[in-house]
């Protein structure tokens, strides 16, 4: 039985007696569908571990969250979504290069604070408490959307920066669509790609196949060359990989049935930093994962709610041929969750979500197999106050292995500024935790199981609104503020000269504004689009050491500015668009004595769309990088030069709606 | 023509006195001592400080502002002669050759395996490898790996004693190898304790050798004292436990002290027979990374790497372990190189 300090766990009576109170109402809700639904019943009856939840008052949540459009995802089918993130949000990249590991964070912390969910279940990976973004193609995803900040309690603990849900797309009722999809690009980048669709109102399923590989072998500018600045020749870095996803999904009178398969496989050489010479250490990586979700959704008399049930399957191998270095690291993890809502009268809506993740990891850095059990119940009021007010309570009750976390809570509020439109204002406060992960307490030497979740505690107040300011013009734009202090940071220090270890050593005060528009002009035969978004993010580090140098400054690798625009134009069978990022320096070491200039990264892509019948030929060229500028997001690891890709799509449909077709 | 004659006069003249070509001095003349900064690791970040005892100062980012470049990434070790400096950068995989009066760089050797330190003997430089079995053998005329010796292991410090090279075997290791620097062939070994850390020649001739006890603290760690002439342990003191963690054996300029990192500075006679039990200067609450001792008024210099993410301290100690300036160098300052004018 592993040991940990009493000091780290607060349990309260009060959580322990709202807990109970949790475990009561859930039991109580659970036997109700359970008289018209035996499978359920049964099924509830194996696993232990439940979750309830339920779908709020439609719009009415404080919570800020945004969409990925269809056509961005289109545009980016053949790239990873670290590259789709970097060209349409303003959130932070941090990338080792062009098929190098990606991470992105939210709101001035780092990747171990988003959470990644596929339909509905964590995907980060329990030993680093991350997902590599390089790894997870566009494609696998029919939907993303990104709530930035922790106030949302519904699904998971952890994500103090943020999340990022991926769905897939449900096809009921839709008829059929096959998309073929190929791409060739510069450094012998080739991807291609089949998408299978189609879905009657009984039965719909989504088949996607997809391959790519990429020599990569990309120049660069070396600032440090020995001779001065040199246009050199980044090599080591190639990359191949292929995955599949099937979906089916079942309408069973008011219920549904869906489920949802994922298969992802990548190889990867991972070439050495950029520092005077270019560094080869014979680095590779494969990563493997299986991912899978079963939701089952009902609605019984006044009750609605879903079951879901998945598991992942991963395995990471890591070669190092210059230090003779290996990892090898494996994780399973099993998450079954429940949601339950009711209203109560017709302004409150009560929800209930339980779920439990059974996480189980090994790696060669391990002394032993480890195994870690979260579970976690969020009650969730809305309260409907007045046709313009809703304010909503959350409060989440982690119990991780036979430790009860702090809890965690979210007020907050909805007030509708006209009744016309969308056009509201939101608020809450929040208190979030993070759990340390596998490897900080595991990894041998200098991980440490006695560390303490991390703390936060913040808010946020924002305003939104979408407009037709027109006919033919409609305007969405959103301006967020925040504010939250994380306390107990993890962070590897030293021990001594040679081993470092993980240790709760600092805090964090991070504030910040985010503002969004999106302006769409529709014209006699095509379409103007423009959006844009901005971010400040003031993210200070500090420890308890009053002369610590380092207090005060810049979290490394924030920029305090980030914005990025787009400009998108249709017009009869063409299209094409610009996009720019650009974001302020990067601090690189933790007193900001060193950091990355600030950069501009500007693409294009021009197509054009020639439709026959049912069938849709698309054909675009893309430049990435058209300033050829030396861009990187992590020092020494540059990115291309400018680049170009071309890509070919066939369509062929037969849909319903005249609209999608 | 006297118009024309003088004209070229006034020409010639304001350009002899035309200070353009000439580079502002980075650091002054006289005592001191150069400071690597390691930097962080695959971060380039590594820098060049040069502390005077003149002045009592330290100047930071020498190579870098000389020469408009950064030096790399983990520069640490150097040494120098007849005015040119050898600046080991392990992880970047060079030497960088610099005028130790300027800094400003004359060559830059490739085709180095992550080397970590280097002597020179006559006109070759024996560069260790962490990575390869082999130590490569630079010409310093024309800065190139002229050959190479396969010893069978990797290889961390070196010192000269005589016409014999002592390479210690230290990621892993637990051997010494003797190259005898005339044929650049492997006379012999000794075997030591684990990881052979660092080493120092005594004003005796004796070999001492600090090994760490290995990296995931396997064996205690040991200081030895081994002959360079008949190649066999002399004599041999343990620490206390598995877990001390001694590093950076250097002695005084006369031969007659070693000093070493354990929990503080410790100061050791080599006649001594026994560690030392107290510590000169406690580290603290600082992460005392390297030390070296100045060939002046037994002051001992330590380095404070503190975090390993910020700018470190570089502490002046006097003979009695006080210290008596603290100057801010660069990130993880590590080797230092002593100048004496």
């Amino acid at each position: 039985m592993r040991v940990r300090s009493s000091v780290h766990i607060r349990i309260s009576m009060l959580a322990l007696s709202g807990l109970r109170v949790l475990f009561f109402l859930f039991s109580v809700i659970i036997s109700l569908p359970g008289y018209s639904q035996p499978s359920f019943r049964d099924d509830t009856i194996r696993i232990s571990a439940v979750t309830v939840t339920a779908p709020y008052l439609a719009g009415q949540v404080p919570f800020s969250e945004r969409k990925i459009d269809s056509v961005a995802l289109d545009r980016f089918s053949g790239v990873d979504l670290a590259s789709l993130l970097a060209a349409y949000t303003n959130l932070n990249i941090k990338r080792y290069g062009n098929s190098g590991l990606a991470s992105v964070s939210f709101r001035g912390l780092s990747g171990s604070h988003t959470a990644v969910l596929w339909n509905g279940i964590n995907i980060n990976d329990a030993n680093t408490g991350q997902v590599d973004l390089a790894i997870i193609p566009v494609i696998s995803a029919g939907g993303i959307s990104i709530t930035p900040g922790g106030s949302d309690l519904r699904d998971v603990t952890g994500s103090l920066g943020g999340k990022i849900e991926l769905v897939s797309e449900n096809f009921l009722d839709r008829g059929s669509e096959i998309n073929l999809f190929m791409s060739q690009g510069s450094f012998s980048n080739y991807s291609s790609s089949l998408t299978i669709k189609t879905g009657s109102n009984r039965i719909a399923g989504n088949f996607s196949l997809w391959g790519n590989t990429a020599i990569n072998d990309y120049y660069y500018i070396n600032l440090n060359s020995p001779s001065g600045p040199e246009k050199e020749k980044r090599t080591n870095a190639s990359a191949k990989g292929w995955g599949a996803t099937a979906d089916i999904s079942l309408p069973l009178g008011g219920s549904a049935l869906s489920g949802h398969l994922w298969i992802n496989s990548t190889d990867r050489q991972l070439p050495g930093p950029v520092t005077t010479l270019q560094q080869d250490y014979g680095e590779t990586q494969s990563d493997n994962a299986i991912r899978a979700v079963l939701n089952y959704r009902f609605r019984p008399g006044i009750l609605r709610g879903s079951i879901t049930a998945g598991g992942v399957l991963s395995d990471n191998k890591y070669n190092n041929e210059a230090y003779n270095s290996r990892g090898d690291n494996r994780t399973a993890m099993m998450t079954i969750r429940m949601k339950l809502a009711t209203y109560a009268g017709k302004k409150t809506e009560l929800s209930l979500n339980t779920g439990d993740e059974l996480q189980y990891a090994s790696s060669l850095s391990f002394t032993d197999k480890v195994t870690r059990n979260i579970f976690a119940a969020t009650a969730t009021g809305l309260y409907k106050i007045s046709g313009n007010l809703t304010l909503m309570s959350q409060l989440r009750q982690s119990v991780v292995d036979d430790i009860v976390m702090t809890p965690e809570a979210t007020a907050g509020g909805t007030f509708f500024l006209g009744r016309a439109g969308d056009n509201r204002v939101k608020f809450t406060v929040s208190r979030n935790v993070k759990l340390p992960s596998l490897n900080d307490m595991y990894w041998q030497p200098g991980g440490n199981p006695e560390l303490r979740h991390e703390t936060s505690w913040g808010g946020e107040t924002g305003w939104s609104g979408k407009f037709m300011l027109n006919d033919s013009l409609s305007l969405h734009a959103e301006l967020n503020a925040y504010v939250s202090r994380v306390t107990d940071l993890i962070q590897w220090v030293p021990l001594n000269a040679t081993i470092w270890t993980a240790e709760n050593v600092r805090n964090a005060r991070v504030q910040g504004l985010e503002a969004l528009y999106t302006l769409e002009c529709q014209m006699s035969k095509g379409k103007l689009v423009l959006a844009g978004d901005y971010s400040l993010t003031i993210s200070k580090g500090y420890s308890g050491d009053s002369g610590d140098r380092t207090n005060g400054k810049q979290l490394i690798y924030t920029p305090l500015h980030n914005a990025s625009s787009q400009i998108q134009v249709y017009h009869g069978l063409f299209r094409g668009g610009v996009s720019a990022n650009w974001e302020s320096r990067r601090f690189i070491v933790a007193d900001n004595s060193e950091w990355i200039k600030g950069q501009l990264t500007m693409d294009a892509d021009a197509g054009l769309d020639i439709s026959l019948s049912r069938y849709l030929l698309s054909v675009d060229l893309k430049i990435l990088n058209i300033l050829n500028a030396r861009l990187e997001s992590t020092k020494n690891f540059p990115m291309p030069l400018r680049s170009y890709a071309l890509n070919i799509r066939i369509n062929y449909n037969n849909l319903k709606n005249s609209k999608e077709r | 023509m006297k118009r024309i004659l003088f004209f070229l006069t006034m020409v010639l003249s304001v350009a002899a006195c035309d200070p353009v070509n000439e580079e502002p001095q980075l650091y002054p003349d006289g005592k001191g001592m150069f400071i690597l900064n390691e930097g962080n690791f695959m971060a380039g970040n590594g820098s060049v400080s040069f502390y005077s005892f003149e002045t009592g100062m330290i100047y930071n980012n020498l190579f870098s502002t000389r020469n408009g470049r950064a030096l790399g990434d983990i520069p640490m070790f150097m040494t120098a002669r007849n005015d040119k400096g050898y600046i080991v950068v392990n992880n970047s995989g060079t030497i960088e050759i610099v005028d130790i009066k300027t800094m400003e760089s004359l060559g830059t050797v490739t085709g180095l395996v992550s080397p970590r330190q280097i002597v020179i003997s006559d006109n070759k430089g024996y560069v260790s490898s962490l990575l390869s079995d082999e130590i490569s053998v630079i010409n310093l005329s024309d800065f190139t790996v002229d050959h190479t010796i396969d010893i069978g292991a990797t290889t961390e410090a070196m010192i000269l004693s005589g016409n014999s090279l002592f390479a210690a075997s230290w990621s892993g290791g637990n051997r010494i190898s003797v190259i005898d620097t005339g044929t650049d062939e492997l006379s012999g070994t000794i075997t030591t304790g684990l990881e052979p850390e660092s080493m120092a020649i005594d004003k005796n001739g004796y070999l001492w050798v600090l090994c760490t006890g290995g990296y995931l603290n396997e064996e205690i760690p040991r200081l030895m004292k081994i002959s360079t002439t008949t190649l066999t342990t002399e004599n041999e003191f343990s620490f206390r436990t598995v877990s001390d963690n001694p590093s950076s054996l250097t002695i005084n300029n006369t031969g007659d002290t070693l000093y070493y990192l354990d929990e503080g500075i410790r100061v050791m006679p080599v006649n001594a027979t026994a560690l030392p039990t107290e510590a000169l200067t406690v580290a603290g609450g600082g992460l005392l990374y390297k030390l070296a001792a100045a060939p002046w008024q037994g002051m001992i210099c330590v380095t404070d790497a503190i975090d390993y993410q910020q700018k470190g301290d570089l502490l002046i100690c006097n003979r009695s372990g006080e210290i008596i300036d603290t100057e801010q160098a660069g990130i993880i300052p590590g080797f230092m190189y002593f100048v004496t004018d």
